[in-house]
């Protein structure tokens, strides 16, 4: 079976690496993007079985690379958990809004982030 | 003569009627001699059956008891593989939290030693402080040269007041850089959450304010934030030395070329 594959999208370094490191020993594919431009190319082209996204981003912020990944018909139904710095309502409704699946907020948990990835790949 | 006569054919005659009768009666009994034969018969047949039925009466109990043995045992069987199912899946849980607390330390060492740039170390701690611990308004404070005092190099929100220069013993931080003592508020009345000093060999190079946690976090730090405090404590400051150590270097080795 072959492995699931995940983009992760954050313009932190230290970020991607942690999620990285918790999703590295797990059974998937990862591939990263650092802006929202990037993860909506990348999304396309690598047809990834989730994307992890987060808002706060030059170039394009997670918001509007989300909308855009939703306007793709390649890319509609892939599942999307936005990574919010404040969990306040307004950012979270913004993000259901824009498409998003679900949302976690920093500071990452890793077991927070493993059970979302699960509970939208259907594991 | 007539009347013996008359009185003989009677007595025949009584007689033949006797002989009949008892022939009937012998018929009768014949007849119920074999029916109590098949009573009889039916009786023990009845008692075999009985016995029988209450022979397997006895097996069936005894398989149900069996049974009933059998299926309390496997209920205790199957409780004691639920509990070491929840026993297993909690350790699974706490290993999959140790696995994330070990990777946002292994990230944030990684960070911290990533570089022999000043500003890129000073980058890492603010990556550190804002996307591990999740802080919204802090300091990083240098001291200056061999003097007894901090200024502000790296920042997040952090309010005005903050970035003068505070003297060793001043305020919370300048008492943290004064006696290289961490102090944690998690209540904040303090108006710092948690102050640390930077120390190489014992000597405060720096301090680490922070003044307000996420929302979300709830002015709470959790056990894996005050591992990132102490690995800040004692890996930033030896950091940001490292790069003091290389920029003087660089610069000597330039100023020997020429």
């Amino acid at each position: 079976m072959s492995k699931k594959k995940i983009l992760l999208v954050d313009d932190s370094v230290t970020t991607l690496m942690m999620e990285q490191m918790v999703l590295r020993g797990q059974p998937y594919n990862v591939v990263t993007a650092k802006n929202g431009e990037e993860a909506v190319r990348m999304s396309e082209a690598e047809l990834p079985d989730l994307i992890l996204l987060d808002v706060m981003m030059p170039v394009m912020n997670g918001f509007e690379a989300c909308r855009r990944i939703r306007q793709n018909l390649a890319t509609l139904q892939i599942p999307i958990i936005m990574v919010t710095t404040r969990g306040e309502e307004n950012s979270v409704e913004t993000g259901f809004e824009s498409g998003c699946n679900d949302y976690i907020t920093k500071p990452i948990n890793g077991t927070e982030l493993l059970t979302k990835v699960r509970a939208l790949l259907g594991e | 003569m007539n009347e013996t006569k008359e009185h003989g054919g009677y007595v025949l005659k009584v007689r033949e009627e006797t002989t009949r009768a008892l022939a009937t009666l012998k018929s009768e009994n014949e007849r119920f001699r074999m029916q109590l034969a098949a009573v009889e018969s039916d009786r023990a047949r009845l008692h075999q059956e009985k016995l029988n039925v209450q022979e397997q009466l006895m097996i069936t109990r005894d398989h149900l008891t069996r049974s009933v043995d059998d299926h309390s045992s496997l209920v205790r069987r199957l409780m004691d593989v639920e509990r070491e199912n929840e026993r297993v899946a909690g350790q699974f849980l706490d290993i999959e939290t140790q696995n994330a607390n070990l990777a946002n330390l292994y990230v944030a060492s990684y960070q911290l030693h990533g570089s022999l740039d000043r500003d890129e170390i000073v980058a890492a701690i603010r990556e550190i402080v804002i996307n591990l611990i999740g802080c919204e308004d802090f300091g990083i404070y240098e001291r200056v040269d061999d003097e007894e005092k901090l200024r502000l190099i790296g920042w997040f929100d952090v309010s005005p007041e903050s970035s003068q220069l505070i003297s060793f013993g001043e305020g919370i931080v300048g008492r943290v850089a004064a006696t290289g003592e961490a102090i944690i508020d998690e209540h904040g009345r303090s108006g710092i959450v948690a102050a640390v000093p930077l120390s190489v060999n014992g000597r405060v190079g720096g301090v680490i304010a922070l003044f307000r946690l996420l929302p979300q976090k709830g002015n709470s730090l959790e056990r894996l934030d005050h591992e990132l405090l102490n690995l800040l404590a004692s890996q930033a400051g030896i950091a940001l030395y490292s790069t003091a150590l290389h920029a003087d270097a660089t610069r000597r080795r330039a100023e020997g070329a020429l």
